[in-house]
């Protein structure tokens, strides 16, 4: 591990129940990233299902393993963006993503490994393409997810905007 | 209306309270995004945004009620693409229009969907879905 929890909670914005990365096993700033998150039966996606269900219905939501790889791929983003000193007030957003194909699924105990390589990187934008694996199990290829930039003050006003 | 998570299969969610219209080419649903649902103080801490995945969650389980009505269960196998024009924030209400049809060449479920907030477009979402043959539950894995 190169890089604790702690320190992502120091990198990235996202905390309990949205922070989806444990640990950075390797990262090569600008470059590319292996990092993991374990997935548990005490997750709050599990809690509404039923007593009767069965081990199939304990799916780990797809939509989440996204999130999960897009926090990865925001964590080379961000340190990229450090070195080049970029304001820190920016928020990173999901943009855009290609052909991402899910091929098994992961279950509780299970541990994802993604593998996330920066394929373009642009002043507010990034294009990512990687893939997460189970043990050796490929569970998703992604071939491209845009990654964008945005401050949070313009959030702020938009907003606002918004409920007026 | 409903206002529980589906308790047979697991949701980061519940991302559709109200299904607006449903026939054989699509459905419409609907999510009003409140204030107090609880990622909002992990996403992010003072700045609450709807994730993006969770619009394309939205659609899934509006693809998964479809599906039980029209071709049975269903397993989301591909993005094909994703694209978030405008941020979903509390007090938003998000209303997914999804199109659907199984394509012949190779019988997967396409579903092309374009997601509301008001008039404002936030976000197109292409999925593909695999269609389970009801004597083997397995026809979907690879």
């Amino acid at each position: 591990m190169i890089l604790s929890h702690a320190k992502i909670k120091s990198i990235l914005p996202h905390r309990y129940p949205m922070l989806l990365v444990d640990t950075v096993k390797s990262l090569e700033p600008g470059v590319s990233i292996v990092a993991t998150k374990n997935v548990t039966g005490n997750e709050p996606c599990f809690a509404a299902l039923a007593d009767w269900a069965g081990p199939e219905q304990y799916a780990y939501p797809r939509t989440l393993i996204m999130e999960s790889f897009g926090q990865a791929a925001g964590i080379i983003f961000t340190m990229d963006q450090r070195q080049a000193k970029l304001p820190s007030h920016e928020v990173l957003f999901f943009g855009a993503a290609t052909r991402c194909h899910f091929h098994e699924d992961v279950f509780p105990g299970d541990t994802l490994e993604h593998r996330a390589c920066l394929e373009r990187r642009l002043s507010d934008a990034a294009v990512f393409s990687g893939e997460v694996w189970v043990g050796d199990r490929r569970v998703v290829e992604i071939e491209r997810m845009i990654m964008v930039s945005r401050p949070t003050t313009l959030l702020d006003q938009y907003i606002i905007r918004d409920q007026r | 209306m409903s206002t529980e998570a589906p308790d047979n299969y697991a949701v980061p969610l519940l991302a559709l309270d109200q299904i607006e219209s449903i026939n054989n080419a699509g459905i419409k649903t609907r999510k009003a995004v409140s204030a107090d649902e609880p990622y909002f103080i992990g996403h992010f801490p003072n700045c609450p945004i709807f994730p993006g995945v969770f619009i394309i969650e939205a659609v899934h389980q509006a693809v998964i009620h479809y599906a039980a009505n029209y071709c049975g269960r269903v397993r989301m196998i591909e993005i094909r693409s994703v694209r978030f024009l405008s941020p979903v924030a509390p007090g938003d209400l998000l209303e997914c229009d999804c199109r659907c049809a199984v394509r012949s060449e190779d019988g997967l479920l396409q579903v092309k969907a374009t997601c509301y907030c008001g008039s404002r477009r936030v976000a197109s979402v292409n999925l593909a879905y695999c269609i389970e043959k009801a004597d083997d539950p397995k026809s979907c894995q690879d």
